[in-house]
């Protein structure tokens, strides 16, 4: 004599659950206001992150992706960390003769670095503007082109002459109102010295909703003379092509070892990236955040899982006649099981699709306000959903058990 | 086959009770609420179950309805034994074999007429049509065929009764088992919810009425009086009751 199927009250188990929902629709919310909040946490941060992400592969991706960079240092993440590296030596323009005369996967070596100042021209003055020195290779790797001018040339870099490449900003607060182009052959002051502008750069774009060309480049040796030499240089090389890409960080590491003359066992005393070393970071980062993300979700859902377990347990108690009568026209112990497990469900679902709804209006509303990008990930519902409805599943086990041993004697006696 | 005293040739009982006890152990207190009771109610018989409380009566009324197992003892349901059997099978019992119809009437207050009475053949995982089609019968049946869509609320209490009973008979069950089916309704109208019993029984329904009232025991053929667990009296009522349905209403 087994029962009937227990998949008849799936459906019958919806339907009650959802009456029961509509009918108090208050106690209903609050119930599942743990769940919205998880849910809802869940879909916002991942939406954010994975808008972030997409912007961060844009900038990786965009153009030299196969550029690497050779610097003193990498990216710490400690102060002890920090003051070892300062006691590595110095890159200088000699490492970087020596490596562009040894090295044979290269196909250029630009000495580079970076300070900021004030530039000037006639009335108007600019703070905080980046002062970006480079050697003349660097009109071979520069991705960016040019909307008028030229680069500066070797004979330029190597004799340190004022010339001066400007950003689209740099050009619109120098020379208001005008033509970019039209500031070729001005003379402009840099940190008080005088430089003729040869060229204007296209735009670089923005990230994350900053505009990145308020910037003068001028030749390396320049720099030098202006900053002093004392701080290290940073060389970005584009290797051969494509393929020789690994041949060519290999390269440059054993031809900056012999140059340091570090022996076998000796680490590194500089840092070689390329592209993928950020991406690496950067997928470091959002996966801890993702790690906290899970605490705290994890955190909702169990205070959200405990809510719900309490009013199905004061639902089962209130329906106490409800089984009595279902029992005595032959619901079986699984039957009601299922009915009150199928209303927990529900329940927790309902909250699910309400955080689902609320985390994407916050998304929208972020990107609407920012510049990040709305992106809807699919996996983060299907995500959502199986973990509310597990939530429901173990959290309605319980009170749907008490229902379904009821006695149906006094489960009918019960007013 | 058994050992059972021999009964007449042509066994027509719908149940056959054979020394059926039931014992409630209050801790240091045993309480004997049946003390061994037989009884055969046949096919179609239109049955009073009487006596004070605290007599047995309900006690009985609950093994009967399968919704409780006795202490001691066996109960016939249809040629199947069912005082051993498990929760789930009583439970199956209960939605094949048995219609129950409350005092209280027991409807589900948010459930339209129609869902009530369809109730007992979800749990037979019957189909959706076959369902409505069978519940809308027994609704006719009751004369509320036009009150399908209306809930308890919206209906007087006499009709609420109505549905309880077509509930009770929409899956054709061995006994129609009434506990105070009258109690909780004015004079007049426990007499249309009697007449539908009397109609229901002179259709072929057999039906138990459990009641402390003799005026709606009145309308049984057979009057069986419990008094402390054990049955004091079981006797025919065939002339009471024609003058019981004289009565006009």
């Amino acid at each position: 004599m087994s029962g009937p199927g227990r998949a008849v009250g799936l459906g019958e188990g919806v339907l009650i659950a959802l009456d029961a929902i509509w009918a108090n629709k208050l106690r209903s919310f609050l119930t599942v206001i743990g769940n919205v909040i998880a849910v809802s946490s869940i879909i916002l941060v991942v939406t954010i992150i994975q808008g972030v992400n997409a912007e961060v592969t844009k900038i990786f991706t965009a153009e030299g992706a196969d550029i690497f960079n050779i610097r003193r240092a990498g990216i710490v993440f400690s102060h002890e960390e920090a003051m070892a590296m300062r006691s590595r030596p110095r890159l200088t323009r000699d490492d970087a003769n020596f490596l562009r005369t040894e090295a044979t996967s290269f196909e250029a070596l630009v000495e580079s670095a970076n300070g900021s100042g004030s530039v000037e021209y006639g009335n108007e003055s600019i703070d905080g503007v980046g002062i970006e020195g480079r050697s003349w290779e660097w009109a071979l790797i520069d991705g960016t082109g040019l909307r008028a001018g030229r680069y500066f040339s070797p004979p330029e870099t190597d004799r340190a002459r004022p010339v001066a490449l400007i950003g689209l900003d740099t050009a619109d607060s120098l020379f208001p109102g005008l033509d970019p182009a039209s500031a070729l052959g001005r003379r402009i002051r840099v940190q008080g010295l005088h430089f003729e502008v040869i060229g204007v750069l296209e735009s670089r774009g923005s990230s994350f909703g900053f505009s990145q060309d308020a910037f003068v480049v001028i030749p390396i040796r320049m720099f030098q003379r202006m900053f002093g030499t004392r701080r290290s240089l940073s060389f970005s090389v584009k290797p051969r092509g494509p393929e020789v890409v690994e041949e060519a960080v290999d390269e440059a590491r054993l031809l900056m070892r012999i140059r340091h003359r570090l022996r076998p066992a000796d680490d590194d005393d500089f840092d070689i990236s390329d592209s993928s070393t950020f991406l690496d970071l950067y997928n470091q980062f959002t996966a801890g955040i993702f790690a906290a993300l899970v605490g705290i979700v994890a955190m909702a859902l169990v205070v959200g899982g405990i809510v719900i377990m309490n009013i199905m347990l004061m639902v089962v108690t209130e329906r106490t006649r409800e089984v009595g009568i279902r029992k005595a026209v032959g619901a079986t112990y699984q039957q009601i099981l299922w009915q009150f497990l199928v209303e927990a469900v529900t329940l927790s679902v309902f909250g699910g699709i309400m955080g689902i709804t609320l985390g994407y209006a916050a998304a929208a509303a972020i990107a609407s306000f920012t510049p990040l990008p709305f992106v809807l990930v699919t996996w983060s519902i299907v995500a959502a959903l199986v973990t509310v409805i597990g939530v429901g599943v173990v959290f309605g086990i319980y009170p749907a058990s008490r229902a379904a041993k009821l006695d149906p004697i006094a489960a009918l006696g019960h007013e | 086959m058994n050992d059972r005293p021999p009964e007449t040739p042509a066994d027509d009982s719908v149940i056959k009770i054979r020394g059926l006890k039931k014992i409630y152990d209050m801790g240091r207190v045993k309480v004997e609420a049946l003390a061994g009771v037989d009884l055969d109610i046949a096919q179609n018989e239109f049955i009073a179950i009487m006596g004070p409380s605290g007599s047995g009566k309900s006690t009985l009324m609950n093994l009967l309805g399968c919704l409780d197992t006795p202490t001691e003892g066996t109960y016939r349901l249809r040629g199947t034994e069912v005082s051993r059997l498990d929760d789930n099978e009583l439970a199956t019992v209960r939605n094949r074999e048995i219609g129950f119809v409350f005092q209280t009437f027991n409807l589900l207050p948010r459930a339209t007429s129609l869902h009530n009475v369809e109730l007992p053949l979800i749990y037979a995982g019957m189909s959706s049509r076959e369902r409505k089609k069978k519940a809308l019968h027994a609704l006719n049946i009751v004369g509320l065929g036009d009150r399908a869509d209306h809930r308890p609320n919206e209906l007087s209490g006499g009709q609420r009764q109505r549905v309880a009973i077509a509930r009770a008979l929409v899956n054709d069950p061995a006994i129609l088992l009434a506990d105070e089916p009258t109690g909780n309704l004015d004079s007049k109208t426990s007499q249309e919810v009697m007449q539908l019993f009397i109609r229901l029984h002179d259709e072929g329904q057999t039906v138990i009425l459990v009641t402390h009232e003799p005026g709606i025991a009145l309308h049984a053929h057979r009057v069986v009086t419990f008094l402390d667990g054990l049955i004091v009296r079981d006797e025919p009522q065939t002339a009471k009751r024609l003058d019981a349905e004289a009565v006009p209403g």
